[in-house]
């Protein structure tokens, strides 16, 4: 609501001073690229075990079925199959998931294998372990299941009627959670506002498609008791209690690896179902065993995004100011509660956008129906949060006949007001919002577009120009969870690092994070380098992650854009906590005073006499190993671990928190073309202004840049899943889900600005998901391109069927939406 | 749910139409793509058929039901199939009149599919539907006009 007060800014507030700005910034080769782009990275299909065994699913038909009766005896008697699970063979072996939602809720029971009742399409219904895949998939088709089908509740508003079948008897109610937010006095500025503007708009479903589905090799080593799960799950250890109670073992028995993984997205958050049935099948052998999953797996039964569907209303004045809004929100969040219902809370992260708006009020609900679990797919909760804000501006901008632009200009948060404190108590560390929408105007020919979109439209083109602007919040305050749990022990968001100055003066980089794709090896190293100032070549950072030696803490892992502000912040400790210890070592060597030693290139040297100097390497061959030169008391070896710790704080009783430690901003511009005979919209122009802190490495920065305007792009014109009626997904093979290829994505013009987050000891602020910039601004230009046909978009997916029925409409002298 | 409908007329009379019909080691033959057929009484048999829809292909496992006979004008059955990740369920009303050239069969079936199949929507599962239960009785047609 304004500049944040000072205690709060000093306590956030980084030291920066062990940078020297000599290795970040530099577009310098991902480290991780050449064995990738050759085709040697190690995925989990890649692993290869002696004795290995596969593992199939029998999947449910239907969306909502009771089963009546399983027969797996024919399955179990073919030959190579070595064991049959259904769902009360694993209710034999473990508890129920834990679960995080609030009562009553809670009472629901989630099993990796359904027991008694299905409830989405694609659940698990039996599972076959056999010597290979192929007999495996044919002893699946050999399990007959009697299902009696029952009505499904496949809409969300629908779900909260009485008298909807519901997904979870014991709960008594398909409401997964209920929460009235309410920050500032938002009944004062409805009554004085000079207009309300209202709509509903809706949040569609898709999924994150990432190259390599989910996969698991699970390998139980009897004599040491200890159970390895290779996998790819983007943060394995926040998910140790779910392991540890499935496989009843404790944490130190528990050896979670993850190597190279192949894209993740969100949607390789709750692939921890397939760990623990793999686990449990390898210990009941005593053989490895290995799953993965086909793609019409992946798209059908593995991780969609919530749907939102809000109703939203904006008090604003006559001069364009929007002073409060006011919400009503349900998110359909599939038939269990395996990650959800956080998408309830995270949104506060960016609770009012990037606009001065004064008050809002927000009344959330979460429910279950008969469809694919959710989780947090690019942009979780955030980007849904932002369209919904975009398009009331983009509506607001029409009614009062100011231009997008303008209206945004008029509301966004001033540099001076930085950093700025919204309502609900988030705190946007740095930026300058209106010169960077400025500059994307600016690049992106933004007034000449409108002069021609007027030109055309006289010769009967459909265009339409969009501009957003949004946020990419990152590196989550894990206490957001309290918001609808408050007896949740989950809170804070950190993650650790190990940098060891090996003896041959090479560094050794072991990271908490399991990325997917995002260079963490690379930017780690940059880090290092600059810090240590040695060279980004001596740098070495373990692949992957292994929990019998990286660094962890429960929020470890590669989720919610949390590397650069969280993870890098860890490296940067690390390293400068090493740089501290070979300064001391180096002073006593050097018999110089240890605030005279500096460090550089590779060596360190007393400042008042240049000619005392010594190698790194020197110094630490040292330290391991020639240690009766070492001052006397001090421990040998040049181990340094760090943890970094946000200021995090918990939500307050009004419920305000800042939930994340940085916000990296973009604006999106795009111009498109309406075809008038097929409705679909073809992209003429695309400009995007990326500002996400100092830049670690421009290469890995663009990269981000162009895959959050791809995946948005698709979101808003390809990729949409259909459910019918009866709960049946209509399109769960890449024949009709359209995940876009290079054709379907266009030309992009990326321009950065560069405002060091002063929350981060490096400056960088994450910007791996891109805030949903791109859906926001693509649907913001096809509404543009339709408004003057009285035509409206609802929902954050324009496909050319919804364009032609708009189309049509407006030839017949009436406007649809 | 779609309906499918259509109409063949056999040369035969329509008792000899309707022995086959009620037969199950008759009909059971006429389903297209038929593995092997296991019959359990004069209104029950199992079948194993293959089937290959764009890229879904493998063997589905049919349930044959006659649910209501009215001799020899009225047949009504039941095919419960399930395979490649789906559930189909076709209840079929087959009504034989006596025409000029021989016997007049007109038949009417709902269709309820559900899993992957139902994915495929309406682009192929209307026509492949269709198409399996109107070569039951173009086959029926054949056998029997031979």
């Amino acid at each position: 609501m304004s500049k944040a007060p000072p205690e709060i800014i000093s306590l956030y507030k980084q030291d920066s001073s062990a940078l020297t700005l000599k290795w970040l910034g530099k577009p310098l080769k991902p480290k991780e690229d050449y064995r990738l782009v050759r085709g040697r990275g190690t995925f989990v299909d890649d692993i290869q075990l002696p004795r290995m065994t596969y593992m199939a699913f029998l999947r449910s038909p239907y969306s909502h079925a009771r089963i009546k009766r399983i027969d797996v005896s024919r399955a179990k008697s073919m030959p190579g199959v070595l064991l049959v699970w259904t769902g009360d063979d694993i209710k034999k072996r473990m508890r129920p998931l834990p679960q995080a939602t609030p009562p009553p809720a809670r009472n629901a029971i989630d099993y990796p294998l359904a027991v008694d009742k299905v409830r989405f399409q694609g659940e698990p219904v039996a599972m076959v372990v056999a010597e290979s895949r192929y007999i495996a998939e044919d002893a699946v088709n050999q399990i007959d299941v009697d299902y009696e089908p029952l009505p499904a509740v496949v809409d969300a508003e629908r779900a909260l009627e009485p008298g909807a079948p519901l997904v979870h008897e014991e709960v008594g109610t398909n409401l997964i959670a209920h929460v009235h937010y309410k920050w500032g006095d938002v009944d004062y500025y409805f009554q004085h506002a000079d207009l309300v503007v209202e709509a509903k708009f809706h949040y569609h479903r898709f999924t994150g498609a990432p190259l390599e589905t989910n996969a698991v090799v699970a390998d139980y080593d009897e004599r040491a008791d200890v159970m390895t799960i290779y996998c790819n799950n983007q943060a394995p250890m926040e998910w140790l209690p779910q392991l540890s109670a499935g496989l009843n073992m404790p944490y130190p028995k528990l050896r979670v690896v993850t190597r190279d993984i192949g894209g993740g997205f969100g949607t390789k958050l709750i692939n921890y179902v397939y760990m623990i049935l793999a686990a449990l099948a390898s210990k009941e052998l005593k053989r490895p065993v290995k799953y993965m999953e086909t793609r019409t797996e992946n798209l059908q039964a593995a991780a969609h995004n919530a749907e939102r569907t809000c109703t939203v209303s904006a008090a604003v004045r006559k001069d364009g100011t929007v002073l409060a809004l006011r919400m009503r929100c349900v998110d359909d969040d599939g038939a269990y509660s395996r990650h959800e219902p956080a998408g309830m809370t995270v949104w506060a992260q960016v609770s009012t956008g990037m606009y001065k708006i004064r008050a809002l009020e927000n009344d959330y609900y979460a429910v279950f129906t008969n469809k694919c679990p959710s989780t947090s797919i690019r942009g979780f909760s955030r980007a849904p949060h932002l369209f919904m804000i975009e398009r009331i501006m983009d509506r607001i901008a029409r009614k009062l006949g100011m231009d997008p632009a303008e209206i945004r200009m008029k509301n966004l948060v001033g540099p001076e007001e930085m950093p700025y404190m919204t309502p609900s108590g988030g705190i946007y560390d740095s930026g300058n919002w209106p010169e960077g929408l400025r500059r994307a105007l600016e690049a992106a020919d933004y007034w000449g577009w409108r002069k021609r979109q007027e030109e055309l439209r006289r010769q009967g083109r459909i265009i339409g120009v969009g501009v957003v602007v949004g946020s990419d919040s990152a590196g989550p305050n894990m206490a957001q969870v309290k918001m609808y749990n408050p007896g949740l022990p989950y809170t804070g968001g950190t993650e650790g690092a190990l940098v060891q100055m090996t003896p041959d003066g090479k560094v050794r980089v072991i990271l908490g994070s399991s990325p997917q794709g995002m260079g963490h090896e690379t930017t780690a190293a940059q880090v290092v380098a600059d810090v240590l100032d040695v060279s980004y070549d001596d740098i070495y950072v373990q692949t992957g992650f292994d929990s019998f030696s990286s660094v962890y803490t429960m929020h470890s892992g590669t989720y919610g854009s949390r590397f650069a502000p969280i993870g890098l912040s860890a490296v940067y400790l690390a390293a400068a906590r090493l740089k501290e210890k070979l300064a001391k070592m180096a002073a006593y060597l050097l018999k110089c005073p240890e605030g005279d030693v500096v460090i550089e290139n590779g060596a360190a040297r007393c400042a008042k006499d240049p000619q005392r100097s010594m190698e790194l390497r020197r110094i630490a061959r040292i330290a391991y190993g020639n240690v009766n030169e070492l001052p006397p008391g001090m421990e040998p070896g040049l181990y340094s671990l760090a943890i970094f710790r946000p200021p995090f704080q918990n939500p307050d009783e009004n419920r305000r928190a800042n939930l994340a430690l940085t916000y990296s901003y973009n604006v999106h511009v795009v111009v498109v073309e309406i075809d008038p005979e097929t409705g679909m919209p073809k992209i003429l122009s695309y400009t995007a202004l990326e500002d996400s802190g100092r830049i670690v490495n421009p290469l890995i920065v663009d990269g981000q840049v162009h895959g959050a305007i791809a995946h948005g792009v698709a979101e808003a014109l390809y990729e949409k899943y259909h459910y019918d009626e009866d709960g049946n997904l209509l399109n769960p093979t890449f024949v009709d889900y359209l995940a876009p290829t290079a054709l379907e994505i266009p030309d992009m013009k990326v321009i950065h600005m560069e405002t060091p987050s002063p929350f981060t000891p490096t400056g960088a602020k994450g910007m791996g998901e891109g805030g949903g910039t791109a859906v926001q601004a693509v649907i913001s230009a096809v509404e543009d391109a339709l408004a003057p046909l009285g035509g409206e978009l609802g929902e954050s997916h324009a496909d050319p069927e919804t364009i032609l029925r708009i189309l049509k409409g407006a030839a017949r002298g009436k406007s649809e939406v | 749910m779609p309906q499918f409908k259509g109409s063949e007329v056999i040369s035969a009379p329509r008792q000899a139409v309707w022995d086959f019909l009620t037969d199950p080691q008759k009909v059971g033959g006429c389903v297209p793509g038929l593995k092997s057929l296991q019959v359990v009484d004069s209104d029950h048999f199992n079948a194993e058929v293959q089937v290959g829809i764009g890229i879904l292909r493998g063997t589905v496992k049919v349930k044959y039901e006659v649910v209501e006979k009215v001799p020899p004008e009225r047949i009504a059955m039941r095919m419960d199939g399930s395979g490649v990740g789906s559930k189909a369920l076709i209840n079929a009303t087959v009504e034989l009149k006596e025409a000029q050239q021989g016997t007049q069969l007109d038949w009417v079936a709902d269709v309820t599919v559900s899993g992957t199949l139902a994915g495929l929507g309406a682009r192929y599962l209307n026509d492949i539907a269709f198409k399996t239960v109107s070569d039951i009785f173009k086959c029926t047609k054949e056998k029997l006009s031979k």
